[in-house]
């Protein structure tokens, strides 16, 4: 899958990460199995997306299954509860950068 | 509202920096007294007039002129060893960072290098850079305090009746004129100082 975390406060907050399920740690790699399972990766396409306030993350996220793939797009404000586990999974191994 | 306290990695605590209260504050403002839709230019200049008062705040509470100011948000929270000078510059755009960790400031401030991109509500934090730009160059062309003429222009054009939701940059740089000529006259150096302003930043009227 594709995750990539812009917007903030300013335009240097970008993270960007390209994983396989297989390469998340236990809490990610469940976290991301809870969302293809039930509800399915296709049921947040159809939520609201677009937050209210300024200076909010945007999050984008594709999930690929095969030929299949969903591509999600929620600011912070309107981040799903059942996406949140995902998102601070895929967040926190983008930021492990080597110092 | 919520200010982070940093990880010290790359930031120290927001909220001891004036510019950066200062924005988020102006962000309300901008939200309830004028109509800009956050994306695209509309979105960067949302974002521009939050920085644009967001520093008239600080000159302001230190008492500076135009001349004084160094134009900078976010001068205090860039942790130790970050190579850079603040979030955002002003005056010159694109010239607040360029570490390893945090990238180089992608702000540009001219519109020959406007970046189209999907990401950051269509780099609402990227191009604000432009009229932000504008803006120094009005009140460093009228001298004295940036918040008497250059911050009315400016904050008059936010609340104007003709201004739209989807603002261009452009449309936004006709208002500003518009709103010089009101209050100080057709001939005014203020109008002159707004138009030599957008044009400086490619922006002709």
């Amino acid at each position: 899958m594709h995750f990539r975390r812009t917007g903030g406060l300013f335009a240097g907050n970008r993270v960007e990460l390209d994983v396989s399920q297989d390469e998340l740690d236990p809490a990610g790699a469940e976290a991301l199995a809870r969302v293809i399972d039930n509800p399915g990766p296709a049921h947040f396409t159809e939520l609201p997306s677009k937050g209210i306030g300024a200076d909010e993350y945007q999050y984008d996220l594709t999930i690929r299954r095969g030929e299949e793939a969903v591509s999600l797009r929620f600011d912070e404000s309107r981040l799903p509860p059942e996406l949140v586990p995902l998102v601070e999974a895929l967040e926190q191994r983008a930021l492990e950068r080597p110092e | 509202m919520i200010f982070g306290d940093g990880s010290g990695r790359l930031f120290t605590r927001l909220a001891q920096s004036l510019t950066v209260c200062g924005h988020e504050v102006s962000h309300g403002v901008v939200q309830y007294d004028g109509p800009l839709v956050y994306q695209g230019q509309s979105g960067a200049l949302n974002e521009s007039m939050a920085d644009v008062l967001g520093v008239l705040v600080e000159q302001w509470a230190l008492g500076q002129t135009v001349e004084q100011a160094d134009w900078l948000v976010g001068r205090e929270i860039l942790a130790p060893g970050v190579t850079g000078k603040a979030l955002r510059s002003l005056a010159e755009p694109g010239t607040a960072y360029d570490d390893d960790l945090l990238g180089k400031d992608p702000q540009p401030g001219h519109m020959k290098d406007f970046v189209e991109t999907d990401e950051d509500n269509g780099g609402v934090h990227i191009n604000s850079g432009i009229p932000n730009r504008a803006f120094t160059l009005v009140a460093k062309r009228l001298g004295g305090n940036a918040w008497d003429d250059a911050g009315r222009i400016w904050y008059a054009s936010l609340g104007h009746e003709r201004l739209l939701p989807t603002a261009t940059f452009h449309q936004f740089a006709r208002i500003t004129r518009y709103v010089a000529s009101t209050l100080f006259g057709n001939e005014s150096r203020q109008v002159l100082a707004v138009e030599e302003a957008w044009s400086g930043v490619g922006i002709g009227l």
